[in-house]
């Protein structure tokens, strides 16, 4: 009987013990469900966390190029070697094997990766060769890796336009300053899934995003030019030992800046090692009083308003103007009765202040205003200033003898620039501008910068008949140490004294001239001043012989036909007349179409050129200021067509090179600059579609005009 | 005692199955939680599936000789095996003799191999006092009966004390207690091991700071998740990362050396996370269902006659096996206080691989012969023994 009880008892327990086993597995169950379930998406998150290891990509830094391609700014990679000491089992071999590859003693290396750090550098810096070899010993816990420095191939070339980047390249100056945010692009992000010792787990790595490469910079600066005005302002500025100079080419008619340098310069790639005074451009943060070539508004004005004409006479005082206030107007000769041109063309301050009193203060303010002085011009170049022009009910008695010759104003040279730039553009101002588009790392342009007009100035008669009377001061005048033979040039010679310690310096001076060239037909409007030349001064003589060598020598290189040559035509001659594009790559026809002023795009698929909207050797309207439009059609041209006899290529431009070549099809590459010096394959060689060219170029040393005008005729 | 056929007739077929099920998937997911840190450690990813595969042919050989041995004609060698397995306890402390690993010595170095003690000193246990509360049952009516199993229990949580071995310490009480309870005690009389119990558990806890960090840890993991709570919350991570589908066979990721012992007491995270809840709480209900089969089997027996001695073997063996398997879940879920307990069947580990088979080769000989209907509680369907 107790036994029946007992085993019952057994019985009834068990099941308890099974009731309670029920719960328990319940619980663990209801814990998975809210482990699982509830809290799946919390935990795959701190999963997520401690496996993915996110790291930054960093973008390439956008290229700054010339208008024709060439770099300005690169980026060159350098390569580091870094460990992760704590990953390393082997320290003593993996020193060992290390220093072998990197040449670096053992013991360094040891003490480097010792410990158990999770990160330290092993070598940085160091040449590619090197890093290659340490990635193929393929050791646990070191890797290779590659940073980007900025590099400007040409050192001191166009060092203020281009500025340059910090170690973490941030733009710190110029237009990579400008146009960081576009150089910059956007750094894109790794996920690594990685073990819990740090070591990257072999599955495929996660990426999340692609570093998206900053906008490559297209400038309007013309490496060439650019070139040539770096060299000839340095010369001037040893010679005459000045305390500063700069220089300035600009297209009038667009108002792109092809060149601008300054003096001192220095070197971008080691911009620290240079004082921080010479990194200023003076060419837009400088302000001063122009001077003389500052005459230009007030006969401007004076013409524009009918208030005076070329031939009226003005009495100029022997050289010494009493004002009313008191003040003596003074000339650096002595002049008697001079007409309006000579005044102008002599640089007579006393005729000026007559001449701008019959314009008065209202129109001279006016005319003031409509050159864009005291505003800045809206140059694409950091930290432009504005100068100073005086509201009109701030002038003094004195303002009126004083203003129209340049003083009690001031000024930047950007501005008086595009002031004499407008003249040359038959009055209308255009803003300066440095950059012509931006452009992605596929060749896509994103951004392009039109020509963009501020505003006209005057009529475009005025304007005629001021270039003329500019004329006049390098025919007759102040300037005719700057005349060349075959091509008129149009100017005006400027000699300021400097303001110094709160009165005019007798000894400082800053001599200047400005102008544009060809007269007839303006290519390039040039800025030259040096500050504080030593013995010769007078603007005439001094900035004067820059702006003739730099006139010159960009003339002939852009080959603009002189006064007694035909005008250029067909076969790639001149700007035009329509260049063939047949057989041309993108890139080579991108930059065909921008020597030859024509705006392109791009139909189909290919990668050469096969057909094009406008027929070759067709007309260009030459005063058209806008580009004329055009498709080029891509295609594969068919294999064995395009065959042909190569020319002999020597001597010609690259733009007249890629022209002649264009039909026969083949792979042009240009090494250097300026016009061909040798060929391969040599002249006469028959050659077929697709058979690479090589063309090494050479800046030519400058001839004289009509020298280069007759390569080309 | 003497069921003439008792040999010919098979074992439960539903615990066998259920054994081979959860076998095989405790190898597939030791090579899955493990081949990466074998191929890590020792260049060869089937080093732990490897020696696992030898220990469960080893142990089911083991299992097949339990099986069909005579369990009445063993019981002589109840007392005489409790004190070798505390004999070998003793000897596995000695220095020299033990070998340590992980700062706890608790093993027995065999060529290659190695072999905890503990592990048979829990069957000796079960198999002394079924033994033992079967022929003194009536003297547990009086509290100085409990004495000796309350002393035998004492010395068993010295011995693994000394090799640092907790879970296995709690194990061995729960077991204890429970059999206690079947066999009959009064309810008031759990007061008395309670008694004991408690301030014992307070000594151990207190007398080594590291169990002191480990029952804090539980409790919030995330006040210092590099140390004390690291292990809990890596498991946590794993669980909670699988989700209910789970991120696929091998495709764990908290094996890369995030959580701790992946294959031995932490492989219930990586199956959580790899199957998902839809595997880890099938795996879980196939483990419970072979505990209430383990308890049916002791049912079965406790309602006959002179079944007693089978009848808390099987629940001891069973309870041993459950106890294990919940506190395993508890602990890798965040429900207990980390303890070293591996998932029977399913982790990696010769000597529990082993003697949990053996164990199972236990019930498997008491379930020889019962014709039970597919019923799990103790209750319904009274099974009849092969007789009849």
């Amino acid at each position: 009987m107790s036994g029946l009880r007992h085993y019952n008892q057994i019985q009834r327990r068990i099941l308890l013990l099974q009731g309670a086993l029920m719960a328990s597995v319940l619980c663990v169950e209801g814990r998975l469900v809210y482990l699982q379930v509830f809290k799946h998406v919390e935990f795959r998150q701190l999963a997520y966390h401690q496996q993915y290891t996110p790291k930054e990509t960093s973008p390439s830094r956008g290229v700054i190029e010339d208008r024709s391609g060439a770099l300005l700014a690169m980026n060159i990679g350098l390569f580091n070697v870094c460990a992760h000491p704590n990953q390393i089992t082997d320290k003593a071999s993996t020193a060992e094997a290390l220093s072998r590859a990197l040449g670096t003693p053992y013991d360094e290396v040891l003490s480097r990766i010792s410990g158990d750090k999770p990160f330290a550098w092993v070598a940085r810096q160091v040449p590619y060769e090197r890093s290659r070899a340490v990635e193929s010993l393929k050791l646990q816990g070191v890797e290779a890796s590659r940073e980007q420095r900025r590099f400007y191939p040409d050192h001191e070339m166009a060092a203020h336009v281009l500025g340059f980047a910090g170690i973490d390249d941030q733009g710190l100056d110029g237009l990579e300053r400008e146009y960081n945010n576009s150089l910059t692009g956007k750094s894109g992000l790794v996920l690594t899934e990685r073990d819990a010792r740090g070591r990257v787990v072999l599955s495929d790595n996660e990426t999340k995003m692609a570093a998206v490469d900053g906008l490559n910079v297209v400038t309007t600066l013309d490496k060439t030019i650019q070139h040539i005005a770096q060299v000839e302002l340095e010369k001037a500025y040893q010679k005459y030992r000045c305390k500063a100079a700069s220089i300035a080419v600009m297209d009038p008619r667009t108002g792109e800046i092809l060149a601008l340098a300054n003096c001192p310069n220095f070197d971008p790639n080691h911009f620290n090692e240079a004082p921080g005074e010479y990194w200023k451009d003076r060419m837009v943060n400088d302000e001063f009083e122009p001077g003389s070539t500052f005459k230009l508004v007030a006969a401007v004005g004076a013409l524009e308003e009918g208030a005076v004409n070329e031939d009226d006479r003005f009495f100029c005082e022997n050289g010494a103007y009493h004002t009313d206030y008191g003040r003596v107007v003074t000339d650096h000769e002595k002049y008697g009765w001079l007409t309006f041109r000579e005044i102008f063309g002599y640089s007579s301050n006393i005729g000026m202040v007559k001449v701008a009193a019959k314009l008065g203060e209202k129109n001279l303010y006016r005319y003031c205003q409509r050159f864009g002085f005291g505003v800045t011009t809206g140059v694409d170049l950091p930290g432009e200033v504005s100068g100073i022009l005086r509201p009109l009910d701030k002038w003094s008695g004195l303002s009126m003898t004083t203003i129209p010759y340049g003083y009690e104003v001031s000024t930047t040279p950007i501005q008086m620039l595009a002031a004499y730039a407008a003249i040359a553009n038959g009055g209308v101002l255009m803003r300066p501008h440095v950059v012509k588009e931006l452009v992605d790392s596929n060749g896509k342009v994103v951004r392009e910068f039109e020509p963009q007009k501020i505003r006209r100035v005057c009529s475009p008669k005025t304007a005629k008949r001021i270039t003329e009377m500019m004329k006049w001061v390098v025919e007759k005048g102040t300037g005719t140490a700057v005349a060349l033979p075959s091509y008129d040039i149009a100017g005006k010679t400027g000699t300021a004294y400097k303001f110094m310690n709160g009165r005019y310096s007798k000894y400082d001076y800053v001599s200047s001239f400005i102008g544009f060239v060809p007269a007839e037909n303006p290519q390039f409007a040039i800025y030259v001043s040096l500050d504080d030349p030593r013995g010769l001064y007078w603007g005439g003589y001094t900035a004067g012989p820059v702006f003739k060598e730099v006139a010159k020598r960009a003339l002939v290189y852009d080959l603009v036909p002189g006064k007694d040559q035909a005008p250029a035509v067909a076969q790639g001659g001149g700007r035009h007349s329509v260049p063939s594009f047949k057989g041309l790559t993108r890139e080579q026809s991108r930059w065909l179409a921008q020597e030859s002023g024509l705006r392109i795009k791009f139909n189909g698929p290919g990668d050469r050129v096969v057909d094009q909207s406008l027929p070759a050797g067709g007309k260009l309207a030459p005063e058209n200021n806008k580009p004329i439009k055009m498709v080029l059609t891509l295609g594969t041209p068919a294999a064995s067509l395009a065959q042909g006899v190569m020319p002999d290529l020597r001597g010609k431009t690259k733009r007249q090179a890629l022209a002649l070549l264009a039909p026969l099809g083949v792979r042009v590459n240009f090494k250097g600059e300026g016009v061909v010096r040798s060929q391969f394959p040599p002249a006469g060689r028959t050659v077929r579609d697709g058979v690479p060219c090589d063309l090494s170029c050479e800046v030519p040393v400058a001839k004289t005009a009509s020298g280069g005008g007759e390569g080309h005729s | 005692m003497g069921f003439k056929n008792k040999e010919q007739a098979s074992p439960d077929f539903l615990m066998f199955l259920l054994t081979l099920i959860l076998v095989t998937v405790g190898l597939i997911m030791i090579y899955s939680a493990s081949a990466i840190l074998a191929h890590d450690r020792y260049g060869s990813s089937y080093y732990f599936f490897g020696r696992q595969l030898l220990w469960v042919l080893a142990g089911s050989a083991a299992m097949w000789v339990v099986s069909r041995a005579d369990l009445e004609s063993l019981r002589a060698l109840a007392i005489p095996g409790l004190f070798m397995a505390l004999f070998l306890m003793a000897l596995v402390c000695v220095p020299g003799i033990g070998k340590t690993v992980g700062g706890a010595q608790r093993w027995f170095r065999l060529g290659p191999f190695s072999f905890q003690p503990s592990e048979v000193l829990k069957i000796a246990l079960v198999f002394y006092l079924a033994d033992s509360l079967e022929r003194r049952r009536q003297t547990l009516s009086n509290l100085s009966g409990l004495f000796p199993y309350l002393v035998i229990l004492g010395i068993c949580m010295l011995l693994l004390e000394k090799q640092h071995d907790f879970g296995t310490a709690v194990l061995l009480a729960l077991v204890t207690i429970l059999l206690l309870f079947l066999a009959g005690i009064q309810w008031a009389f759990f007061l008395i091991p309670l008694s004991i119990l408690v301030p014992v558990f307070i000594f151990l806890v207190e007398s080594a700071s590291y169990r002191m960090k480990r029952i804090t840890a539980f409790l919030n993991p995330w006040e210092d998740p590099q140390g004390a709570g690291f292990q809990l919350i890596q498991s946590l991570i794993a669980v909670g990362n699988g989700g209910p589908l789970g991120v696929g066979l091998s495709n764990s990721s908290q094996k890369l050396f995030y959580l701790p012992a992946p294959h031995t007491d932490f492989i219930f995270a990586i199956i959580a996370e790899e199957l998902g809840l839809w595997g880890a709480g099938t795996l879980v209900f196939l483990f419970a269902i072979f505990i209430l089969r383990g308890f049916k089997v002791a049912a079965v027996w406790g309602q006959r006659e002179g079944g007693m001695f089978l009848s808390l073997l099987a629940a001891g063996v069973t309870g041993m096996i459950g106890f294990q398997t919940l506190i395993n879940l508890g602990v890798v879920t965040g429900i207990l206080p980390t303890k070293g307990i591996p998932l029977p069947l399913i982790s990696y580990g010769g000597s529990s691989m082993v003697f949990t088979l053996v164990s199972i080769g236990i019930l498997f000989n008491i379930s020889r012969g019962i014709k039970m209907p597919l019923s799990l509680t103790a209750g319904d369907g009274y099974g009849a023994l092969g007789a009849s």
